[in-house]
């Protein structure tokens, strides 16, 4: 209890929660997918790092002096920990916990334990970075030099074009439902933060170091940044996988399949419940979709194109207007026979699918514009006399529709 | 004049005030992303809002040791009368600061934006330096660049908030900067400061 108050832990990390888990809060959009929502609320880090590093440097002033007798005969992280492990240990965990309330999910699978694991070894490695700059440097450059360093890495990240850049940051912009952090570049990440912490704590162990030169400390530092860097860049770099900006890949859990209303919808578990909401948006559609002579909707799967079947999203934070458009996405792009690129052609035959789901026009308009909707909804006046007419239009709008490069 | 101006560490204030210049011309516009915090799009932080840094931990290592008694001051300064020395130091203060500041502004192209940063930062240093020590007064000024730059453009005061950022309320930052270096100078003249003794010695190591 006494070195949590020494430390300044007692204030600093209740503060330090309530900080992340509100940037955390302000951004997180849940999806209901855990990696998903973990990720998102992840932004935390941007203040938990270098607030930690900079907190960690101004208490850690002068230790390394003021304990330098007793390293003769105990260790120097011995004592650190000792002194310090309400900080070390405490804000890693502030973090982590901010991460969970902010993006109300807990981690049921391997990607989400992840990125909890990046997120605490983020905050413990800049902890330690904080610390050993303390002792390289005199406190009044050693802590903005640590708050910046770490705030900078964190920011430039997501700014930099950089493949290489993107794959070993702490804070992963991704995840859709149908997406996961690339494995190897979560495998890059820790390498990075493990190798670099563990090699501060090395710098900081021995026992009987008792007038190590400030410059040696400084130069040690950047040989113990360089390592972890080396060997996440060495990770990513003997990969035989393709590197891209996004640091995703294709999620891989089993859908939960349901079939109702004569429908097939094959669902993320985490969105089971709006089975039965989409297949009566399809069961509805069916009917108009055989009035004009187009294929009725059978199947229905989350998560990528499939053969024979309608791509949908389905995730927490969509309303009923939004379930529908995505039937109508999906169904052009089935009838692309591919994911498609936004265009006009595009716009304009989703908007007619959608105006078929039983949206309106003032529904749609605000998505996909005046243009399409007003196209669409003419084409729609002919389906009284000529049915055949608004097919063979629907047709003609879809084949001018070209496909998305995909990865 | 000249024992003064050494215990001032006059020379490395020069220093500092010299590569804030430079490395607002070389990298101030360096850019990190805060994706979505500010709403649905990303947002740009400059890492000019940061430099004013090295002129706030100049300040710092400058004025160490200023918030103690004569018994404590460097052994330069101690056959200095206590207000004498406060109205030099606060002068040395303020033209220092504003000098840095107007080379940010003038030289560096920061405009008022950049002067309002720089005094900003360094009269909450300043402050911060005598009432707790340089580790803590540095403290608070990166704390202060940290999270005014992370917080939300669409969030409540942005504008008033954004004190050492571009899109900023210029005049208000620039009150604020002033504000704040009038208040350090005061302490520094009337050396009414409280000090804790144990960050105050521990504070330069």
């Amino acid at each position: 209890m006494r070195a949590v108050v020494r430390s300044g832990a007692a204030w600093f990390l209740p503060v330090l929660f309530a900080l992340a888990a509100w940037y955390g809060a302000r951004l997180t959009v849940p999806i209901g997918y855990a990696a998903g929502d973990l990720a998102q609320a992840g932004i935390g880090l941007y203040v938990a790092a270098p607030a930690t590093a900079a907190f960690m440097a101004l208490q850690y002033r002068g230790f390394t002096s003021l304990t330098r007798p007793l390293r003769s005969v105990r260790s120097g992280l011995r004592l650190a920990v000792r002194a310090w492990w309400p900080l070390l240990l405490g804000a890693p965990t502030a973090l982590c916990l901010a991460v969970l309330v902010s993006g109300r999910a807990v981690p049921d699978d391997g990607p989400a334990w992840a990125l909890l694991a990046i997120d605490f070894l983020t905050v413990l490695t800049a902890g330690l970075t904080g610390l050993a700059c303390a002792w390289a440097f005199p406190a009044v450059v050693a802590v903005p030099l640590a708050a910046v360093g770490w705030f900078a890495w964190i920011g430039y990240g997501p700014a930099s074009a950089s493949t290489l850049v993107h794959n070993l940051d702490s804070t992963f912009g991704c995840c859709s439902s149908d997406t996961r952090p690339a494995a190897v570049a979560v495998q890059a990440t820790l390498l990075l933060l493990l190798v670099t912490s563990a090699s501060i704590a090395c710098l900081l162990a021995p026992a009987r170091s008792p007038r190590i030169p400030r410059l040696l400390v400084a130069v040690a530092l950047v040989a113990a940044l360089a390592a972890g860097f080396g060997a996440g860049a060495a990770t990513l770099g003997t990969s035989d996988r393709p590197l891209d900006l996004t640091a995703t890949e294709p999620r891989t859990t089993s859908l939960t399949c349901r079939t109702t209303y004569d429908v097939e919808v094959c669902l993320w578990p985490e969105n089971g419940d709006r089975a039965v909401a989409l297949a009566r948006i399809v069961n509805a559609l069916g009917p108009e979709l055989r009035l004009l002579g187009l294929a009725p909707v059978h199947r229905l799967v989350q998560g990528g194109p499939v053969p024979d079947a309608v791509s949908v999203e389905a995730g927490a934070g969509l309303s009923s207007q939004d379930l529908r458009l995505g039937v109508a996405s999906g169904y052009v792009d089935a009838r692309a026979g591919c994911r498609s690129a936004p265009s006009a052609a595009r716009d304009r035959s989703v908007a007619l699918v959608a105006l078929l789901t039983g949206l309106r026009p003032d529904d749609v308009v605000p998505r996909l514009g005046t243009g399409p909707v007003a196209a669409a909804e003419d084409a729609l006046a002919l389906r009284e006399r000529t049915p055949p007419e608004v097919a063979r239009w629907f047709r003609a709008s879809v084949a001018e529709i070209r496909c998305a490069r995909t990865r | 004049m000249i024992l003064w101006l050494r215990a001032r560490r006059a020379g490395w204030l020069a220093a500092a005030a010299l590569a804030l210049v430079a490395l607002d011309r070389a990298a101030g516009e360096l850019s990190l992303s805060v994706p979505a915090l500010f709403g649905t799009t990303s947002g740009v932080v400059f890492l000019d809002t940061f430099l004013p840094l090295i002129w706030a931990a100049a300040i710092a290592d400058a004025f160490t040791g200023r918030g103690l008694g004569t018994e404590a001051r460097p052994a330069l300064l101690a056959r200095l009368p206590a207000s004498r020395l406060g109205v030099h130091d606060a002068g040395l203060f303020l033209t220092g600061s504003a000098a840095a500041g107007g080379l940010v502004a003038g030289v560096a192209g920061g405009g008022v934006h950049g002067l309002a940063a720089v005094l900003m930062l360094a009269g909450l240093t300043c402050a911060g330096t005598l009432r707790a020590g340089p580790a803590a007064g540095i403290f608070a000024s990166t704390l202060l660049a940290l999270l005014t730059s992370v917080y939300p453009r669409n969030a409540p005061a942005a504008r008033f908030v954004h004190l050492l950022q571009p899109d900023g309320e210029p005049a208000w930052a620039l009150g604020c900067g002033i504000a704040t270096c009038l208040v350090a100078a005061g302490l520094l003249v009337t050396g009414r400061v409280h000090v804790r003794l144990y960050a105050t010695d521990v504070g330069a190591l």
